[in-house]
């Protein structure tokens, strides 16, 4: 379980400057979720990430991941627990073979041999790996390099997995690919998800979206809800996925659609409802 | 525009899978010693002969291109040809030849001799550290001088974190290289061009870069520190390892014929 | 009149490998042939890998170019003694990564970058920008003095677009510009670069793997698929070709998205649409208002 309670961060910039990054967030994920977090350029959404991974503590407000608190004394705990994938995977793979650098992070666990040579072989699966295991990373496309990043982050066998963007280099066919994958590795090994995207669409595909607007939670709730707000979600710099946002203006025109519509097939349906609903 | 990494090779990995590839680490490392040692204690021209031969036969066996290190080495090679025209013209002590005479400045059949050794000399240390990184990935070489310095560790030393040293130190060449040609590249974009204009206009061009450089290399290098601490690395402390080593008989085989040729080139 | 005139940008059966004549060398472009006018306004798409930022870099030779094979108004800027710096005042590129763009470490200083090698005016570059910085949403005073890399990713891109914006180029040629941006972001993008080609009369580039924004920018389409030119042609007429693009691993507009998923109730649903609006207007065609 995440639990940040009150937390507020400001980076230094001199003696006297602190630019406030966030204030008195509360946030709690429960095991397991799969949580989307939205927010406008410089919301806070990366310093909320160097947080929860102790890259950066709180400087008010505390976090703690499975009861321990997220502090400069427990920081190894903490990243035992949470693992982590920034948007350029070229910043975060160390080694240069494929299978090394999946390997990495078991290694410096200090696993014996036999359970890394096991780790890397189911995430190396997981992420439909195995072909290119040998090639070299600098070789690979930025599809593939983000994927060895995601095996990498799973073989530590994290209770969550935290992802910055990790889709805003992909063209969305590759993107959504990645996605699914997360989203089985999340219900197969029943791993807390929170990734951060700028694709409302994305957004949608997860069981709860967090809004972020200038270092505070705005809004919080399943798509449905969320999504609900198009005009504050404007406001705030964001967005809602294209068929959602139809749906809002075909009701505005008074065609009653019924249920919640997200994505396009939503879409279809509801419309397929309205031209037979007269027949029917 | 430069592709930099087509003229300066050092710190780069090229895999060809070859047998030398395949070697373990280890023997690989105690190998490099040997040609360390050896390349002091070679001190004439048959001896060197004689090492040359052996250097073509491991370019060979590695099939890494020789015109891709020749291309890769220029750099290297016109700056030890810089350092050596010095080193005969300035040739200290009394010749008993001399070709050319001028002021304090000389050439001299001795000179030419110690400088034609000792170019021989760093042209020899110069390829078999390149082979090594070209022939071998960093995980091997990391895990391969720890294992092989682990028996100092009794001794107090921080076997880790000075193999880590080194490690950052090879990986720094080709991040620097990135770096220099990622600068050259904006600026040239912008406006400031780093393929136009004569020699020390260029040369100017550059020097004013070094510093941008060594900043930025520097933050890429503390991304990459600061990537590598959320993966749990701890400075290399209580890490095992994934991939097994193994010397085959085949690697103790070169291991002694190396050593053997060592011998005849020191002692012909 | 008008055909007379070379194209602005032209790149004939250009062909490009990396690391060319080393055991790593990989072939990027592979014989492409294209022209580029005066004013046009061009997406270049495709996949990851597909050679975009490959082509992009060579507008502005920034590659090892050969002879024969890339032309600016007409002349080959591989031939010797061409002026290359001309060429970098005219063609402006914002780059894929703002990393691989950024210079100078202070916000202001950076997008000051280009005027400055230009040789404007102290006065005249400061105006540049702080109508540049302004323009992207990154207000002058509060963000002239920060640091580049203590900004956000978001905020990042903001400055790279900034500091080539104020070169004022005719030819503007932008890499994955939307990458990164909120939405917000992406659509004050897109309005500024439409109100910058209508003032300045810019050549516009704008290479994507999505084709959302490029479909609303662009006139036409350039579509690559492993380093060749696959398609050429104006945007409606590419988007029709709906099925052939969806296999290339490249974002479809999201209207076209919804299109065809609409064409599974309504067979005669039209594919080419760039905006919601177009989107809207056929649906309620279809169901009638209520
Ligand atoms: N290293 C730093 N030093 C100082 N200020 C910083 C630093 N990193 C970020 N900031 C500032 O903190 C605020 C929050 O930044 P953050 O990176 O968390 O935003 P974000 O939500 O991830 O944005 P984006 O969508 O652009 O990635 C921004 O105003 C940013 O300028
Ligand atoms: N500096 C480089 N060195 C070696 N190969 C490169 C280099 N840059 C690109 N390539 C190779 O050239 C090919 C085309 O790459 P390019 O970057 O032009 O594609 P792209 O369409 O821009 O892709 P992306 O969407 O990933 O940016 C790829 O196969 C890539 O691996
Ligand atoms: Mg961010
Ligand atoms: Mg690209």
């Amino acid at each position: 379980m995440i639990e940040i309670e009150g937390v507020s961060f400001s980076y230094r910039t001199g003696e006297e400057d602190a630019v406030p990054a966030l204030s008195e967030l509360d946030l709690r994920v429960e095991p397991g979720r799969f949580v989307a977090i939205i927010g406008h350029n410089g919301s806070g959404k990366s310093t909320l990430v160097k947080l929860l991974t102790a890259i950066q503590y709180p400087t008010g407000g505390t976090i703690r991941i499975d009861g321990v608190p997220v502090d400069e004394e427990n920081q190894w705990e903490v990243r035992r627990k949470v693992s982590v994938v920034f948007q350029d995977p070229d910043d975060q793979l160390v080694m240069n073979r494929v299978e090394d650098d999946v390997a990495f992070g078991p290694e410096n666990l200090g696993l014996p041999r036999e359970e890394i040579a096991q780790r890397v072989e189911s995430s190396l699966g997981a992420l439909g790996l195995r072909e290119i295991r040998g090639r070299l990373i600098e070789d690979l496309s930025s599809g593939q390099k983000q994927r060895v990043a995601i095996a990498g982050a799973l073989a530590m066998r994290p209770r969550f997995l935290i992802l910055d963007e990790p889709t805003s280099l992909l063209p969305v066919p590759v993107a959504m690919r990645l996605v699914a994958t997360i989203r089985d590795l999340n219900r197969r090994e029943n791993m807390g998800v929170l990734h951060v995207t700028h694709s409302m669409h994305e957004a949608s595909l997860f069981d709860r979206v967090v809004v972020m607007e200038a270092g505070r939670k705005i809004l919080d709730g399943t798509p449905a809800e969320v999504f609900r707000h198009v005009e504050r979600l404007r406001k705030v710099g964001l967005d809602v996925p294209l068929a959602a946002s139809l749906a809002y203006r075909l009701r505005a025109r008074g065609i009653h659609l019924e249920g919640d519509i997200l994505d396009e097939t939503d879409l279809r349906a509801a419309l397929s409802a309205v031209r037979s609903g007269p027949q029917a | 525009m430069l592709e930099l990494q087509r003229n300066v090779i050092f710190g780069q990995y090229v895999d060809t899978g070859s047998f030398i590839h395949r070697m373990d680490a280890r023997i690989k490392l105690v190998i490099t010693f040997v040609f360390v040692v050896a390349s002091f204690l070679i001190g004439d021209f048959i001896g060197f002969g004689i090492v040359l031969l052996l250097l073509a036969l491991i370019q060979i066996v590695s099939r890494i291109p020789v015109g891709f290190i020749l291309r890769g080495s220029q750099f290297f090679l016109a700056f030890l040809l810089f350092i050596l025209v010095f080193q005969v013209l300035f040739y200290p002590g009394e010749a008993s030849n001399y070709l050319w005479r001028w002021w304090i400045l000389s050439v001299s059949t001795e000179g030419l001799y110690t400088a034609g050794i000792l170019g021989l000399r760093v042209i020899f240390l110069y390829h078999v550290t390149t082979m090594l990184m070209l022939t071998t990935s960093l995980v091997d070489l990391t895990n391969g001088l720890e294992l092989i310095f682990a028996p100092l560790q009794r001794l107090r030393l921080p076997v880790n974190e000075l193999v880590l040293v080194f490690v950052i130190a090879i990986k720094f060449v080709p991040i620097f290289i990135e770096e220099i040609e990622r600068l050259a590249r904006a600026q040239t974009a912008r406006g400031v061009p780093f393929d136009q204009g004569g020699a020390v206009t260029r040369a100017r061009r550059i020097g004013r870069l070094l510093v941008p450089i060594f900043i930025s290399g520097f933050t890429r290098a503390d991304t990459l520190t600061t990537a590598m601490n959320t993966r749990s690395y701890r400075g290399g402390r209580g890490r095992t390892k994934f991939r097994l080593m193994e010397a085959r008989p085949s690697d103790w085989a070169v291991l002694a014929l190396v050593l053997a040729w060592m011998i005849v080139a020191w002692l012909v | 009149m008008e055909d007379s005139a070379p194209p602005i940008l032209e790149l004939r059966h250009f062909g490009y490998t990396y690391l060319e004549g080393t055991p790593r060398a990989s072939e990027a472009i592979r014989d492409a042939s294209f022209e580029i006018r005066r004013g046009e306004r061009v997406g270049i798409v495709g996949a990851t890998q597909s050679g975009k930022s490959t082509i992009v870099d060579s507008f502005a030779h920034l590659l090892r170019v050969k002879p024969g094979q890339v032309f600016y108004e007409g002349r080959d800027i591989a031939e010797p003694g061409y002026d290359r710096a001309r060429l970098r005042r005219e063609v402006g590129i914002v780059f894929q990564r703002p990393d691989s763009q950024i210079i100078e470490d202070v916000v202001g200083a950076d997008v000051a970058f280009g005027p400055t090698a230009a040789g404007l005016s102290a006065a005249e570059t400061r105006e540049r920008v702080e109508e540049s910085l302004n323009t992207l949403g990154l207000p002058y005073p509060e963000y002239r003095l920060r640091y580049v890399h203590a900004l956000s990713g978001g905020q990042r891109r903001r400055v790279a677009i900034a500091g080539v914006l104020a070169m004022r180029t005719p030819v503007l040629v932008l890499d994955e510009p939307m990458a990164g941006l909120d939405p917000r972001g992406r659509r004050e993008l897109l309005e500024l670069l439409f109100r910058l080609q209508d003032e300045r009369d810019l050549t516009l580039i704008v290479c994507s793997a999505s084709l959302t924004d490029a479909s609303l920018l662009c006139d036409r389409f350039v579509v690559l698929d492993g380093g060749t030119v696959v398609m050429d042609g104006p945007v409606r007429e590419v988007l029709r070709e709906v099925d052939r693009l969806a296999k290339l691993d490249i974002t479809l507009p999201e209207p076209v998205i919804g299109a065809r998923e609409l064409r599974k109730l309504f067979p005669d649903f039209p594919t080419d649409l760039l905006t919601e609006d177009e989107l809207e207007a056929e649906i309620v065609k279809r169901i009638g208002a209520a």
